[in-house]
């Protein structure tokens, strides 16, 4: 709502307006950010906890549109706050009913007590104070680094220049960040129940209504998975968030029952996983023939290498968060995970 | 400020006491049905209407048939959701009867 009202009121005219409800809109978003992390961590349920943290991600994506940084929100939007939150659900349900309740210490304690235990909450706050005043003292209005990026973009095989800088200019982290992924994907499949070596569907019934949901929205959310990763090299998009979205179509299809009998140790899976960091590697030592550096991509072939990489790398993000997805909430298992054992939805 | 800018003001302010509503709802309300009923309607037409103000003030057809996609997807999504956390709240409440 208050978006909206910031949008119409940027197209009026009047200067002094506008720059007014935008103050507005900052301050209250900063305050509900600090809000509701402190009712998140008050919270006496591990569902509320939860329920907050899905809704605090919201607002940060929130945050990152108002620092004219929307792929990152894009990507906090689908995996900070929507598959967490789905990863941390589907442990909930691993947790015993009486488990979920958080116990807080006893209100009867000295003050000496309660700073003992507060300690590490003292030094947070006060950090956050000497954060706030660097941040405050930093120079009002630079342009930063965008100028040099920019004039390089024709070199980089790229017109959006969040892509250019992820994926040739700083490569060597996106590369890295994938080489994480497909670590993280070896410790869940590792750490999982070797009983079964397929991604079975444990639930009790197919739901009809989600059944027919699936049917409208599978298509249009690959479609648009695809789009944003054709995008991405002119306008917010990219691998990640393409990656994301095929990732949530999966855990969609698993939660409504489609049967999908993947074998997660099957050889075509692990070279799914590796697909992304693998497909990165090769380029940067091809990319090396021609007298350059590791991953140093000539101007040349820098477009098309590029997609390519972001192809590979999206279907290894979707395999990966889909695994992910199903060795956190017992999919992996024989036995599934007790699906009406929630008792949060009563209170 | 033109008449249009008003207009959509309008439509903003309408949709924001929709989703008031539908917030009080959901913290008044007694029973888990009455608060999704609240929830999901009174919160989709919220979002209609502000979508609407939002659509007065686009400026091409694009983005208004863009807003229109968005909307139909969500009315679809809410109703989805608030049929699935029914049904589950039902069959919980049936097996706790069940067991006792």
């Amino acid at each position: 709502m208050l978006f909206g009202c910031k949008y119409i009121l940027q197209n009026a005219a009047k200067e002094r307006f506008k720059s007014m409800s935008v103050d507005i809109f900052d301050y209250l978003l900063a305050f509900t950010l600090v809000f509701l992390t402190w009712q998140l961590l008050r919270a006496k349920d591990l569902l509320t906890s939860i329920v907050l943290f899905i809704i605090f991600g919201i607002f940060i994506a929130l945050a990152w549109v108002q620092l004219q940084a929307p792929d990152i929100a894009l990507v906090e939007a689908v995996i900070g706050s929507a598959l967490t939150g789905v990863l941390f659900l589907g442990c909930l349900g691993y947790i015993e009913t009486s488990s979920r309740r958080i116990d807080r210490e006893p209100r009867s304690a000295s003050l000496g007590e309660k700073i003992y235990h507060n300690l590490f909450n003292i030094l947070l706050v006060f950090f956050a104070f000497v954060l706030s005043f660097v941040v405050l003292g930093l120079p009002e209005q630079t342009s930063g680094l965008s100028p040099l990026v920019i004039s390089s973009l024709d070199r980089s095989g790229a017109d959006n220049p969040v892509t250019a800088v992820i994926l040739n200019f700083r490569g060597y982290d996106t590369f890295l960040e994938i080489g994480v992924l497909l670590l993280v994907a070896i410790a869940v499949l590792s750490i999982n129940s070797t009983r079964s070596t397929s991604m079975n569907i444990c639930l009790a019934k197919k739901s009809r209504i989600l059944g027919a949901f699936l049917y409208i929205i599978t298509p249009l959310m690959v479609v648009f998975a695809f789009y944003l990763l054709w995008v991405g090299t002119k306008a917010p998009g990219g691998a990640f968030q393409a990656g994301a979205m095929l990732a949530g179509v999966g855990i969609l299809m698993l939660i409504g029952g489609v049967r999908i009998n993947i074998m997660y140790k099957h050889k075509l899976m692990r070279c799914l996983y590796a697909l992304g960091f693998v497909g990165f590697l090769l380029a940067g030592v091809m990319a090396m023939g021609g007298h350059r550096q590791f991953l140093e991509f000539s101007p040349r072939h820098a477009k098309h290498i590029i997609f390519v990489i972001e192809l590979l790398a999206t279907i290894s993000i979707a395999c990966i968060l889909l695994t992910l997805f199903a060795g956190c909430t017992g999919f992996l298992e024989k036995e599934g995970p007790e699906t009406t054992d929630l008792e949060g939805a009563s209170s | 400020m033109n008449i249009s800018d008003y207009i959509a003001i309008g439509f903003l302010a309408i949709g924001t006491i929709f989703f008031v509503a539908g917030a009080l709802g959901l913290l008044r309300f007694p029973d888990t049905y009455s608060r999704l009923h609240a929830l999901s309607k009174a919160d989709n037409l919220g979002l209609g209407f502000i979508l609407t103000g939002i659509a007065i003030e686009a400026g091409s057809l694009k983005l208004i048939v863009k807003l229109g996609f968005v909307w139909l997807l969500l009315v679809i999504a809410s109703a989805t959701s608030c049929y699935l956390v029914a049904n589950t709240f039902y069959r919980m409440q049936r097996k706790r009867d069940l067991n006792q």
